[in-house]
């Protein structure tokens, strides 16, 4: 017979207490994290480049000039891993660029490891909450104007007229899945002509990448898709390797996945890396946002300098408290896409503004962050500088295959002087929107003396009146932009205005200190005032 | 005289009409998000907030009712960020304490006879220092926090309200009696306070160390230990 035992109310909620205390403290006991173990030294493999660095790496560094190898090319002592791997942690993904390996272990492992006399240092790895830069996506339904308006607002004929389609380049986008990519009738030239060079799965450790979100296929479609006979992305004849490196929209996504990818990308010759992530408020903070202090940045700086183009988006904190941009795209040498209207050609309001925390030009330039994209099965209209971004890698393919020559940071430059706005630029467009005109050569020189825009000073301040109050077809040329550069570069100020009198403004003096520059855009037409 | 009213303000519209640039956007980086101060998780941050909260039955019998002992405030916070996870504040807020008083057989306080309802309450207005330990850093929001603080509560105005059924005789259902400037209760009371917050949320616990009652009436000394809930109002 079975006796029971009654015990009070008082006595259970002392017993359930002690034993979560010790359920949790047994798990933290155990916890496995995961770490960076960093190495002291590597050794160089070999005197001949080939035989540790694949041939289209090495092919992309001499078009690049940028230097054929360095330590960072050389891979992570296989005697190291094994070492570590002995001390029964896990090893993940090496990474030759920081001369580390990703490892999984509880805290008693990692302090042995720490002692090993050939590791420098160890860092818990940072979890980062990717944001995708994507807002939202409306249900599927082609919008014939919007899909013209994505390709006219870059001038984007201009190249498919030629049959400049991107032929030669190669572009690795990295995101969170492909699904529709091998099956939906968007990408069925890519697939015809196999122009999927490779694809791997960095979370599931396989090819396949043609499942789970459909952010990725979105994204490609942006890049080079054809709906019916009309271009979503520019670049329908470039090479593609896909990356599968994230595991759900807005979660904690390891950096150990996006090192491994970049790396990946490296080796298999990319020249273009679209990425529509951005790290933001999860982990860091505004002032971080300086173009050194995040990991990733510092990877995209180091992607750079290997010879690649990273075109990141700037993300779509505009009206949230964050309001800048997200790592990577606060980098230097990251060509970081701002997202505006692509019927008006102004900032669309979600698009996170610039500059830097040390107040460097950003976004560099921007494109339209509405726009027609691909789902797994048809196509749909979508929001966000995720879908700015790959349509200016789209573009950078094109300029590329067009000026074969030059590095990667000359394609960088250019594309900034092809921004619609430049010499203007504030940090809510950059440059402005790529133009394909420019290279061309069909920007015929300003005639200046036809400039609408006076600036005169006045005892009341600084008027700015424009002579030509016409309406242009492309209503971004309607726009008054102007701001004030302070010596250093950086800006003190920007406004946009739609001008509807001839008398547009007047500036108070105080608004000015010696050697400012006002600097005012209108209808192509740039007029400045130095101070 | 209203035709010219009318027409005096046409006239005025039309005098004064500026039809003037649509400003799209303007931005001035003096008040960039690298140099703003102020707001949730900066340099500083002032906001209103509402504490909500009930006294937790202390140990053996109570004179005083579980369900109807309340705090209710509404004040104002500033918050003084001076480390990356540590804040320093100050709070001033206005509220009520209320006590309603079981009407038993054995009751004597404050007096003998029992009644339909009767509560004592007291007008306060009080001021807190806490020291605030940010426990997850988000740019522009405060992420999870703790305060631990001290308070001090000044006695603004104290009443002793009884309410009755009315005579059978009367016009009026209920005859309520105030007596007001309670001589029994202290005029100032102090004790710590405690939060545990999710960005404006957050469950307040108070523990009030002085009494409440004057010497003379420590046998009904009321219950000191006191949680809720706050909501920050930005």
């Amino acid at each position: 017979m079975v006796e029971i035992k009654m015990i009070s109310l008082k006595k259970a909620v002392k017993l359930s207490f002690l034993t979560v205390l010790l359920f949790s403290s047994a798990l933290t006991i155990n916890a496995q994290e995961k770490y960076w173990i960093y190495f002291k030294n590597k050794t160089k493999p070999s005197e001949n480049p080939q035989e540790y660095l694949s041939s289209n790496a090495l092919q992309r560094r001499v078009a690049a000039r940028s230097a054929i190898c360095d330590s960072t090319d050389w891979p992570v002592d296989s005697t190291s891993i094994s070492r570590i791997k002995a001390t029964g942690a896990t090893a993940g993904y090496p990474s030759r660029w920081l001369n580390a390996v990703a490892v999984t272990a509880n805290k008693e492992t990692i302090a042995r490891i720490k002692a090993m006399p050939f590791v420098k240092s160890v860092e818990p790895m940072q979890y980062f909450a990717a944001k995708q830069a994507s807002l939202r996506n409306e249900s599927p339904k082609a919008d014939p104007e919007l899909l013209e308006a994505q390709i006219k607002s870059m001038q984007g004929q201009e190249f498919i007229k030629r049959g400049i389609n991107g032929k030669g380049i190669r572009i690795a986008v990295f995101d969170g899945g492909f699904p529709g990519v091998d099956t939906n009738p968007v990408f069925e030239h890519l697939r015809e002509n196999h122009q999927i060079i490779k694809t791997y799965d960095f979370v599931k450790k396989t090819e396949f990448v043609y499942g789970y979100m459909t952010h990725g296929s979105a994204v490609l479609s942006c890049i080079a898709g054809i709906y019916g006979d009309k271009n979503i992305g520019l670049a329908t004849g470039a090479e593609f390797l896909l990356a599968r490196t994230e595991i759900k929209p807005e979660i904690k996504v390891e950096e150990e996945y996006w090192m491994a990818a970049m790396e990946w990308a490296d080796q298999n010759g990319a020249d273009i890396i679209s990425s529509s992530l951005g790290y933001t408020d999860k982990r860091y903070t505004v002032k971080q946002m300086n173009g050194r202090s995040t990991l990733v940045t510092r990877a995209a700086t180091m992607a750079a300098k290997k010879g690649m183009l990273v075109i990141n988006a700037m993300g779509n904190d505009g009206r949230e408290n964050w309001e800048v941009m997200g790592a990577p795209a606060d980098a230097d040498s990251v060509l970081s896409i701002g997202g505006i209207d692509p019927f008006t050609g102004y900032h669309i309001n979600f698009s996170s503004f610039g500059p830097t925390a040390d107040y460097r030009l950003k976004p560099n330039i921007c494109a339209p962050g509405a726009a027609i994209v691909a789902s797994s099965a048809a196509v749909k209209k979508g929001y966000g500088t995720s879908y700015s971004t790959p349509l200016v890698s789209g573009f950078a393919a094109c300029v590329w295959q067009l000026n074969r020559e030059k590095s990667n940071m000359e394609i960088f430059s250019i594309m900034e002087k092809s921004g619609h706005l430049y010499p203007y630029f504030d940090y809510a467009h950059g440059y402005g929107i790529p133009q394909a005109s420019y290279f061309f050569k069909e920007k015929s020189p300003v005639d200046d003396t036809q400039n609408p825009v006076k600036i005169n000073s006045t005892t009341e301040g600084i008027d700015i009146s424009v002579s030509d109050l016409s309406k242009a077809e492309e209503k971004y040329l309607n726009y008054l932009y102007y701001h004030i550069q302070q010596p250093d570069g950086s800006l003190k100020y920007y406004a946009v205005l739609d001008v509807t009198q001839n008398d547009v403004v007047t500036l108070p003096f105080s608004k000015f200190k010696k050697g400012d520059l006002l600097r005012v855009y209108y209808k192509g037409y740039i007029r400045e005032m130095n101070f | 005289m209203v035709k010219s009213i009318i027409l005096s303000i046409i006239a005025l519209f039309a005098a004064t009409a500026v039809f003037p640039q649509s400003v799209l956007l303007e931005k001035d980086q003096n008040e960039s998000v690298y140099v703003r101060q102020k707001g949730p998780n900066k340099k500083r941050f002032f906001h209103l907030y509402y504490d909500y909260s009930f006294y937790a039955p202390e140990k053996g019998t109570s004179i005083y009712n579980k369900e109807l002992a309340l705090r209710n405030y509404i004040g104002a916070r500033n918050n003084f960020r001076v480390a990356n996870n540590y804040v320093m504040g100050v709070n001033l807020e206005f509220g009520w304490e209320t006590f309603r008083i079981e009407q038993t057989s054995q009751k004597t306080f404050p007096s003998k006879g029992t009644h339909k309802k009767e509560t004592l309450s007291t007008t306060n207005l009080g001021l807190e220092y806490f020291n605030r330990l940010l426990i997850t850093q988000r740019e522009g929001s405060l992420g999870i926090w703790v305060d631990a603080g001290i308070y001090g509560n000044l006695n603004l105005g104290s009443r002793h309200v009884i309410k009755d059924k009315a005579d059978p005789a009367d016009e009026v259902r209920y005859r309520k009696t105030i007596n007001k400037g309670l001589e029994y209760l202290e005029p100032f009371e102090y004790g710590v306070k405690g939060r545990l917050g999710y960005k404006r949320y957050a469950i307040i616990g108070t523990y009030r160390i002085s009494d409440w009652m004057k010497e003379t009436r420590s046998d009904v000394e009321p219950p000191r230990l006191s949680i809720g809930f706050e909501l920050g109002l930005y």
